[in-house]
C-alpha cells in the first residue's frame, strides 16, 4: 500500500478503531466477566455464555428466522421492483429509485405505528374485513405476532434491498440479453442464466443488509411482536439495562453476531451454488 | 409454372416505421445460400433496423421474412435459424470463454461430450484454442470479437448476421479480421449478412452489396457493379470517390457543362455524368481543368481540379513523372474512355 493511501485512510481508521473496534473488543472481554449484586468484576467465567446457550438458544433461532424471512422477502420483492425499474420503466427508472430513497425519510417509528393502526384490533384491516362481511369479529392474530413484525420490517427495509440490486442491474448490458435470446434463451433462462448470475453481489448485499438490520432489531418486536413475536435484541436490552447483567448481554450480542455470520456464509454459498454456470 | 430454386432469405414488402418516422420503406430482397452479403449505408439509413428485422428483434410494420421458404415473421429471435454477432459483442461477463461459446448448446441440453467437441471446434475456427478458461474481461477487443463469432457460429445458423462487426477494432486488426471472416465463410460455406457503413469493408468481404439510403435500397449488386455502374447519384458518391459533372442530353448526345460530349441514348433533358478517379488520365486534350490540390497517398497521387464550369473533379494517378507535373495552378486536360462514363438521369437522385 502506498504512503499516500495510508495517510488518507488513517483518519477514518482512527475513528473506526476508537468508537467501534476497541469498544467491541472490550465488550467481548466483558462477556467472560462475572456480576455479583449488580457489580461487574473481571473474571474468566463462561457463565454468561452458558446462559446464552441454555436460556436463549430458541429465541436466537426465532430471531434468525425472522431475520431470514425478512431478508428473503426483501431480496425477492426488491429484485422484482428493481427489475421493473431497470427493464420496464424506461427512462423513469432513476426516478423510481429516487422515490425509493424518499420513503426512507418517512422514519422508522412512524412506519411501525402506521402498521399498528393498520393491523390492530380496531385497525383499518380489521374494520375493512368486518365491513365487507368477511369476518364477524376482529382478527386478533394480525398484530402482536411474528408475521406483524416481519411485515413492518420488510416495509421499512425494502429500500435497502432495492438499491444494491438496482445498482448491479444497471451493469447488465442490454446487448448481452439480446444475445442470450438470439441463442435461444427463454424468459426464465434469461433470468436464471444471464441476469441473476451477473447480479449476485447486489443480491447478496440486499439480503445481508435487510437480514442483519432485521435480526438486530428490538423496537419493532417490542411494539408489534407481543409475546410470540419477541426477538433476542429485546432481551439484550433487558440484560444491559434492567438486570444490569453486562456479561449476559455481551455474550448474547456476540452469540447473535456469530450466528448471523453463519447465516450469511450459508446464504452466500447457497446462492453461488444455485447460480453457478451450467455445464460448459 | 416451374418452381424456381428459392433463395435462402426472402424479404417481401418488409418495412418499419417508428411513429411517423419511416426507418425502412417497404422493400423486397433475396439472398442466396452461400452469399456473403453486405448491407451498406450511412448511419441512420435503416440498415441496422433491417438486420434486426431479419434476426427477429424488431417487429416489421408490414411485410414478411422467409427463411428457406418458411415464414418466420411471427417468430422471435430465439426461434429463428439465424444467429447474430452484435456490435458491442454482448458477451456474458460472468462466464468463461468456453462457457460463453457453449451457451446456446447448453440451453438446448446437448450431451456434454458433443458440446465440448463443438466448443473446441468453434474456438479452433476463430483461432482461440487454449482460451477456454479465460474470463471475458481479460480479452482484447479482437479476441472478444472472435468469442462473439464462435458463440454464434457454434449454433450452425442458416444465416449469420453481423452488426458492424469490425467497427470497434483498429485498422490493422480490422484488416486481419476481414481476412479471417472470409476464411471462415469459405471454410463453413455458410450464408453471412452484415451491416456496415464502411464501403471498403463491404467490398473486402462481400460478394453481394445492398446499398441503402434513407430507408430505401438504392442498389443491389456485386461490388464491381455497384462501383462501376452506380444506379444513382447517391451510390456514385457514397461508394468510392467520383467526379460528378452536369450535362444536357439532346438527340442521344450528352454535352457536359465542362466541355466534352458523350454519346448516350435516352430521353432529352438534364443528366449527370459520373467518372471514377482512376479512369481519368492527363492528356493533350479532353476535359480541361485547373489543378487545385495534390495529395500524396503512397502508392498513388490524388489530384483535385476545377473544370471551366466550376465543377470539382477527382483524379487518381500512380506516383510518377505524370503526377509530378500536376501541381496546384497548372492547367491540364484529362482524357477518359467512353465506357468510363456513367450517365445518370436527374430523376435518379
Amino acid at each position: 500500500m502506498k504512503r499516500g493511501a495510508v495517510a488518507l485512510l488513517s483518519p477514518a481508521g482512527a475513528v473506526f478503531a476508537a468508537v467501534f473496534a476497541i469498544p467491541a473488543v472490550m465488550l467481548f472481554v466483558v462477556s467472560f466477566w462475572s456480576v455479583r449484586s449488580f457489580k461487574l468484576s473481571p473474571d474468566v467465567s463462561l457463565a454468561a455464555w452458558q446462559r446464552f446457550f441454555t436460556e436463549y438458544w430458541d429465541l436466537t433461532l426465532y430471531t434468525l428466522l425472522i431475520g431470514i424471512s425478512t431478508g428473503v422477502l426483501c431480496t425477492v420483492l426488491g429484485f422484482i421492483f428493481a427489475y421493473a425499474a431497470r427493464f420496464r420503466a424506461g427512462r423513469h427508472g432513476d426516478l423510481l429509485m429516487l422515490a425509493t430513497l424518499v420513503t426512507l425519510f418517512g422514519g422508522y417509528l412512524v412506519k411501525i405505528y402506521a402498521w399498528k393502526s393498520i393491523l390492530g384490533a380496531d385497525g383499518l384491516l380489521n374494520q375493512a374485513l368486518m365491513l365487507t362481511g368477511l369476518t364477524d369479529a376482529p382478527l386478533a392474530f394480525l398484530i402482536y405476532s411474528r408475521s406483524a413484525v416481519i411485515i413492518a420490517l420488510v416495509h421499512f427495509l425494502l429500500p435497502f434491498a432495492i438499491l444494491p440490486i438496482y445498482a448491479s442491474l444497471r451493469n447488465v448490458s442490454d446487448i448481452s440479453l439480446e444475445a442470450a435470446r438470439d441463442l435461444g434463451a427463454s424468459t426464465t433462462q434469461l433470468l436464471t442464466r444471464v441476469i441473476l448470475p451477473q447480479i449476485q453481489a447486489g443480491l447478496f448485499s440486499a439480503f445481508a443488509f435487510s437480514f442483519l438490520l432485521a435480526a438486530g432489531d428490538y423496537v419493532t418486536p417490542m411494539l408489534l411482536g407481543g409475546t410470540s413475536g419477541s426477538m433476542l435484541g429485546q432481551f439484550v436490552l433487558l440484560e444491559f439495562s434492567t438486570r444490569f447483567n453486562w456479561p449476559a448481554g455481551s455474550a448474547m450480542s456476540f452469540g447473535l453476531l456469530l450466528a448471523c455470520f453463519v447465516v450469511l456464509g450459508a446464504a452466500g454459498y447457497l446462492m453461488r451454488m444455485a447460480l453457478r454456470p451450467r455445464p460448459a | 409454372m416451374p418452381a424456381l430454386p428459392s433463395p435462402l432469405l426472402r424479404l417481401e414488402g418488409l418495412s418499419k416505421s417508428f411513429g411517423p418516422t419511416v426507418a425502412v420503406a417497404p422493400l423486397d430482397l433475396a439472398v442466396e445460400a452461400g452469399d456473403f452479403c453486405a448491407i451498406l449505408g450511412p448511419s441512420g439509413c435503416g440498415k441496422s433496423t433491417l438486420l434486426r428485422m431479419i434476426a427477429g428483434f424488431t417487429e416489421p410494420s408490414s411485410g414478411r421474412v422467409l427463411i428457406d421458404g418458411q415464414d418466420v415473421t411471427a417468430l422471435g429471435p430465439e426461434q429463428r435459424p439465424t444467429n447474430m454477432v452484435f456490435q458491442g459483442y454482448g458477451l456474458f461477463p460472468h462466464l468463461t470463454v468456453a462457457q460463453n461459446v457453449a451457451f446456446g448448446l447448453a440451453l438446448r441440453k446437448r450431451p456434454p461430450a458433443e458440446t465440448a467437441g463443438r466448443v473446441a471446434e468453434a474456438l479452433k475456427l476463430v483461432r482461440l484454442e487454449g482460451f477456454d478458461d479465460r474470463s471475458i474481461d481479460k480479452l482484447s477487443g479482437g479476441q472478444q470479437q472472435r468469442v462473439a463469432l464462435a458463440r454464434a457460429l457454434i449454433m450452425r445458423p442458416k444465416i449469420l448476421l453481423l452488426d458492424e462487426p469490425l467497427a470497434a477494432l483498429d485498422l490493422k486488426l480490422r484488416q486481419q479480421m476481414q481476412e479471417e471472416l472470409r476464411r471462415i465463410h469459405a471454410d463453413i460455406g455458410g450464408t453471412f449478412i452484415f451491416v456496415t457503413h464502411d464501403q471498403g469493408e463491404a467490398f473486402a468481404l462481400a460478394n453481394r452489396v445492398v446499398v441503402m439510403n434513407a430507408g430505401r435500397v438504392e442498389q443491389l449488386g456485386t461490388p464491381q457493379e455497384v462501383y462501376r455502374t452506380p444506379a444513382s447519384l447517391f451510390v456514385a458518391n457514397f461508394v468510392g470517390e467520383a467526379s460528378i459533372l452536369k450535362g444536357e442530353r439532346r438527340n442521344g448526345m450528352v454535352t457536359l457543362a465542362a466541355g466534352p460530349e458523350i454519346a448516350s441514348a435516352g430521353p432529352d433533358g438534364p443528366v449527370s455524368a459520373m467518372i471514377r478517379p482512376e479512369r481519368l488520365q492527363p492528356a493533350a486534350q479532353g476535359l480541361a481543368a485547373t489543378v487545385v490540390d495534390q495529395q500524396f497517398l503512397g502508392e498513388a497521387v490524388r489530384v483535385t481540379a476545377l473544370t471551366s464550369s466550376g465543377e470539382r473533379i477527382h483524379v487518381r494517378l500512380p506516383d510518377g513523372p505524370d503526377a509530378a507535373r500536376l501541381v496546384p495552378g497548372s492547367k491540364v486536360a484529362f482524357a477518359f474512355a467512353p465506357d468510363a462514363v456513367r450517365i445518370l438521369e436527374e430523376s435518379a437522385r
